[in-house]
């Protein structure tokens, strides 16, 4: 009972000599909530992730829609179906990441009126390009166009030394381009070049003018 | 018929459209309710739940008329509010290290610092029935236990703090 006492007097005495303001008390202020930023800031990201990746559904669900055939056009003989073309352009050596990939089917003669339809492409994108023009002739045929974004190497990745006697000890890997046309052979199936490709955009803007004929069944 | 306030102003309870009655209460019990406070929680939060105490009750609808004894339950707000911040706080130093309060100058720092050392509601307990006399069900109520688990904490809290001063 003493000790109850002595730790009754204990806390008066501790308690009582705490000094009180002689001005009026302040009110609440307002303090950062810790425990709210701590809940907010993942419920922020995970919000920015559900926009994001709903965003990119989106974009993914326009192209699509954008990417189907102007059925006011006339059709056109191609073995290969629009995924297919896709598929063959998307496993190529030369296509790194994927960023978007898109194809197009019309004929040659329709794809040689694009401005700069066909480049010589240097391995280094960066590089002053040759102002070699390629020649195809490939006169009336129906070609797909394959559009893809992402990484892509149109020379292959690693510089090659023809006739010497050994390769490079230590090449260093070209750097990517941004984006690039393949042209795909729609009769034999096969991709036929690497038409252009560039850096200072992230898709071809050629391509979204482009007629896009319906695969004659 | 007196109005009520929904806020104090900077003057404390100068609003002349407070109730008299709150400005008696402010005067009787603010330096008590003050000092346990600040002995809790610190100098500054102690402001801000004594403010809020009584904002609380003036917010309470007929509160002179309901509540049978203004004084307790304004004691057993405050203590509820210290207690809460109290466990953030803990919380928080927990996280944060460096967040964790410096204690003031205090006249028996080592009861301070023993008491520091308790967990929250042991703490809220220690005082209602130290400073105040609260017998176990006026600190059941205060701290939202039961009387039973009220005698254990204190034993508990007894014995820790037995322990911290020898």
């Amino acid at each position: 009972m003493t000790d109850e006492r002595q730790l009754a007097e204990r806390f008066r005495v501790a308690i009582r000599a705490v000094p009180v303001p002689d001005r009026p008390l302040r009110g609440r202020r307002r303090r950062p909530n810790y425990a709210g930023l701590l809940l907010g800031v993942p419920v922020t990201v995970a919000v920015l992730i559900a926009a994001f990746a709903l965003s990119q559904l989106l974009i993914a669900y326009r192209a699509e829609r954008a990417a189907g055939p102007d059925e006011t056009l006339s059709p056109l003989s191609a073995t290969l179906q629009r995924g297919e073309a896709i598929e063959l352009v998307r496993n190529d050596s030369r296509v790194g990441r994927v960023d978007r990939i898109e194809a197009k089917l019309l004929t040659w003669d329709e794809y040689l009126k694009v401005p700069s339809a066909l480049r010589s492409l240097p391995g280094d994108p960066h590089a002053t390009p040759a102002a070699t023009i390629v020649s195809v002739d490939a006169g009336a045929q129906n070609v797909w166009v394959v559009a893809v974004s992402g990484e892509v190497w149109p020379n292959g990745k690693m510089p090659e030394r023809f006739g010497g006697s050994s390769p490079p000890s230590s090449p260093t890997p070209y750097p990517p381009y941004r984006w690039a046309m393949f042209i795909v052979d729609a009769a034999r199936g096969q991709i036929a070049l690497v038409a252009t490709a560039g850096i200072a955009e992230s898709w071809p803007p050629a391509f979204d003018k482009l007629p896009n004929h319906p695969r004659s069944p | 018929m007196h109005r009520r306030s929904s806020s104090l102003n900077e003057s404390g309870l100068q609003e002349k459209t407070v109730d008299p009655r709150w400005q008696s209460l402010y005067a009787d019990c603010r330096s008590d309710l003050y000092r346990v406070a600040a002995y809790l929680i610190g100098s500054a939060e102690a402001e801000e739940v004594v403010q809020e105490a009584f904002e609380r009750g003036m917010h309470e609808r007929n509160f002179f008329e309901d509540i049978g004894d203004p004084l307790a339950w304004l004691r057993r707000v405050t203590l509820r509010l210290a207690i809460s911040r109290l466990r953030r706080r803990a919380v928080l130093e927990r996280i944060l290290p460096l967040a964790a309060a410096r204690a003031p100058a205090q006249p028996d720092p080592d009861l301070h610092d023993a008491l520091r050392r308790l967990p929250p509601t042991q703490r809220g307990a220690l005082v209602l029935r130290y400073y105040f006399g609260a017998d176990y069900s006026e600190i059941a109520r205060t701290l939202g236990l039961t009387e039973k688990s009220v005698g254990s904490i204190l034993t508990r809290a007894r014995a820790a703090l037995r322990r911290e001063l020898a």
